[in-house]
């Protein structure tokens, strides 16, 4: 029944070869592309952090001065340069550090990125405990030790920038990423300072709070810590 | 001591937790790109052809005239259908064709409803008519009970639910004789949904106008692998010789195609011989339409399985073949992704507003868009970039199709091109993984 004298049709060989280069083509075109963006987006990076460095040392100069001569009516300027800069960090740099942790591309840069994002929150989250104290300023630093790995830190993640949202700048988020410890002495040294063996763990006024701190007991927490405020009464 | 095991059992957690993160996350990103290369190739081949045969596909019309006008026999197999059957009859009956030239053989496969009555009573004073009366049998069965009286030359089938063009008849066998090679055993039909009502339907007549594109493409390479079961052309004597229809094949319709490619016998499409079929107007109805094709063309690629890559068919074997295996790749992964990137997700933001007791107020508020050279630099451009390369060309053919049937984007309004691009091929997908579990499980039981 097989008509033997038909045994091979034709093939498009041409098309499949040009196909092929074709199809590379746009994978090289795009890759290449993808590193050019990547450049830029470093480049763009590094303008940004020289901003916050000075702006950190605005801050550190405030409050040393503010220390050396004990003048506390320079406070109100500290307390809105200190949440202005925090609020412009997560601003400028969350989305960034979301991005970088998702694609995992082990360059170099890309870990400078992420100890930098850590250094400057430990460094803020610093401050403002210090800042706190001194000039009594009405604002809760929350420390949010998380893991990329670890399912329920979005979960308190997103309870945490929900009170962001609802106590404005009265509370001060700082994010650190666990997964850089061994990258970054600071977070081994924060890691061991707090025993922390657990994650999402979050860290106000010195006391530890393990596992995702739900909704009531985190409003709580923030509450005692406040002197007030219109949302916790 | 105790305290140093638990201590050594958490790192030994927290390392097998990584490893598994890190092991999907390779797995997710390896089915990604995978897919994608498939996708462009295949994207691009198609494109090859398209403008290869460009100037055929934009001006090409089909003929009217007809050297001779062969006897035809048109098989109309029926089963409880007593709402469409008078008008598929009527259709048939006004065929633009000679009717001393025709013969109808209506089969009534032993309907319990009032099909075979109503039959009767159309054919009463059409000598041209015949009906073929028996026990339920199945499809493939009618088909060849009837090929066994048939006396034409061609003949064609068209299902109880689908209604002809008065010129399809004329055109196809214009396309034979103008193509006048005996090796020709099948034209295949332009399928448009008849008169659709809800989104559906109204999804389903796009898809069919892709699938006319399509399969005029792949009639340029001779690689077509269906013969919708609606109105297709078949050269009598061939499918006599290769035994009729395949009576256990649940699409017999696939079956006969792939049996007329393995024997090298050639299939065409008729892309403006137009056949109006009934689609289905619900999910269930739809499901299992689409289990049905499914499951066939599975059984089909497994049974024809000596032809995937063999170099003596040519392009059919080669390229068509490995985009219908790829085919199930690419469904899977697509799923497998949908699963990663919407639902995971979607069930994070779940556990999340359930913590907030669904205060989702403040976290509204909080969001801004921003739109800056960072908010640029920060899409994933790799990814992106051969998405959108991929919808664009989709968009192309999606164009190109309806020029091809001569149709407007609009007919039925925008909305139903929303859920066409957006989540009618994750529904197939997730019909052809059923279909693909009872496929394995089938097999498992036969060996």
């Amino acid at each position: 029944m097989v008509n033997q004298d038909l045994p091979w049709r034709k093939i498009s060989k041409d098309k499949y070869i040009i196909a092929g280069v074709i199809t590379l083509l746009i994978f090289s075109l795009g890759i290449s592309l993808g590193f050019i963006f990547e450049n830029q987006r470093y480049a763009l990076l590094g303008d940004i952090n020289q901003e916050q460095e000075v702006k950190y040392l605005s801050l550190q100069l405030q409050y040393l001065y503010l220390n050396y001569f004990s003048s506390y009516n320079n406070c109100p300027t500290l307390t809105t340069t200190l949440k202005e800069t925090i609020k412009d960090l997560s601003d400028s740099l969350s989305e960034v550090i979301a991005f970088e942790e998702q694609n995992k591309v082990s360059s170099s840069q890309h870990q400078v990125v992420q100890r930098r994002y850590v250094l400057d929150n430990l460094r803020y989250w610093l401050l403002a405990k210090e800042s706190k104290q001194k000039c009594d300023m009405n604002i809760v630093p929350i420390l949010y030790f998380y893991t990329q790995e670890c399912s329920s830190c979005p979960n308190q993640g997103t309870v945490l920038s929900y009170f962001k949202s609802v106590f404005g700048e009265q509370v001060l988020v700082f994010p650190i990423n666990l997964d850089l410890r061994q990258e970054e002495p600071m977070v081994e040294i924060a890691i061991s300072q707090f025993n922390i063996t657990k994650y999402p763990t979050i860290v106000v006024d010195n006391t530890k709070y393990e596992g995702v701190v739900k909704e009531d007991q985190l409003k709580e927490i923030i509450c005692a810590s406040l002197k007030q405020s219109p949302e916790c009464s | 001591m105790k305290v140093q095991r638990c201590g050594y059992l958490a790192k030994i957690r927290e390392i097998v937790n990584k490893l598994s993160v890190l092991s999907m996350n390779l797995f997710i990103t390896i089915i990604i790109w995978v897919a994608y290369v498939i996708s462009v190739y295949f994207s691009i081949f198609l494109l090859l052809v398209y403008f290869d045969k460009k100037s055929i596909f934009q001006k090409e019309r089909s003929s009217l005239n007809l050297p001779q006008h062969p006897l035809v026999s048109i098989l109309i197999p029926a089963y409880n259908e007593e709402n469409t059957i008078i008008r598929t009859m009527e259709s048939v009956y006004n065929l633009e064709y000679p009717k001393e030239k025709m013969e109808v053989i209506v089969i009534d496969d032993g309907s319990q409803d009032t099909t075979k009555q109503k039959i009767q009573e159309y054919i009463k004073d059409k000598p041209q008519f015949r009906l073929l009366s028996h026990q339920n049998q199945g499809k493939a069965a009618s088909l060849n009970r009837a090929l066994a009286r048939v006396k034409g030359e061609f003949f064609a089938c068209l299902d109880a639910d689908s209604f002809v063009d008065p010129l399809t008849l004329t055109k196809m066998l214009a396309l034979y004789y103008k193509e006048n090679d005996p090796q020709l055993a099948i034209i295949t039909p332009a399928m448009k949904v008849y008169q659709p009502q809800n989104v559906l339907q109204k999804i389903q007549w796009l898809e069919y106008l892709v699938i006319i594109l399509i399969a005029r493409i792949s009639s340029q390479m001779d690689t077509l692998y269906v013969a919708p079961g609606p109105f297709s052309l078949y050269r009598t004597s061939v499918i006599r010789k290769v035994g009729g229809f395949d009576e256990k094949n649940i699409t017999e319709d696939q079956e006969i195609a792939y049996r007329m490619q393995k024997y090298h016998y050639r299939i065409k499409h008729c892309f403006d011989g137009y056949v109006y079929t009934t689609a289905p107007k619900d999910l269930k109805p739809f499901y299992r339409q689409r289990r049905r094709w499914y499951l066939g063309s599975m059984i089909c690629l497994h049974q024809y399985k000596e032809i995937i890559g063999n170099r003596h068919y040519g392009d059919f074997g080669i390229i068509q073949m490995a985009k219908n295996v790829m085919g199930y790749f690419l469904a899977l992964s697509g799923i497998t992704l949908a699963a990663y990137f919407l639902f995971i997700p979607l069930g994070r933001w779940t556990k999340s507003l359930l913590l907030l007791k669904l205060d989702y107020l403040p976290l509204l508020l909080q969001i801004r868009f921003r739109f800056d050279k960072m908010t640029l630099l920060l899409a994933d451009f790799k990814k992106g970039y051969i998405v959108a390369f991929l919808f664009l060309i989709s968009l192309f053919f999606f164009y190109k199709a309806h020029r091809n049937a001569n149709e407007k984007i609009n007919r039925f309004g925008w909305i139903p091109i929303i859920p066409y691009f957006a989540f009618y091929y994750l529904l197939k997908g997730i019909i052809l993984l059923l279909s693909l579990v009872e496929f394995s499980k089938s097999k498992r039981i036969k060996w």
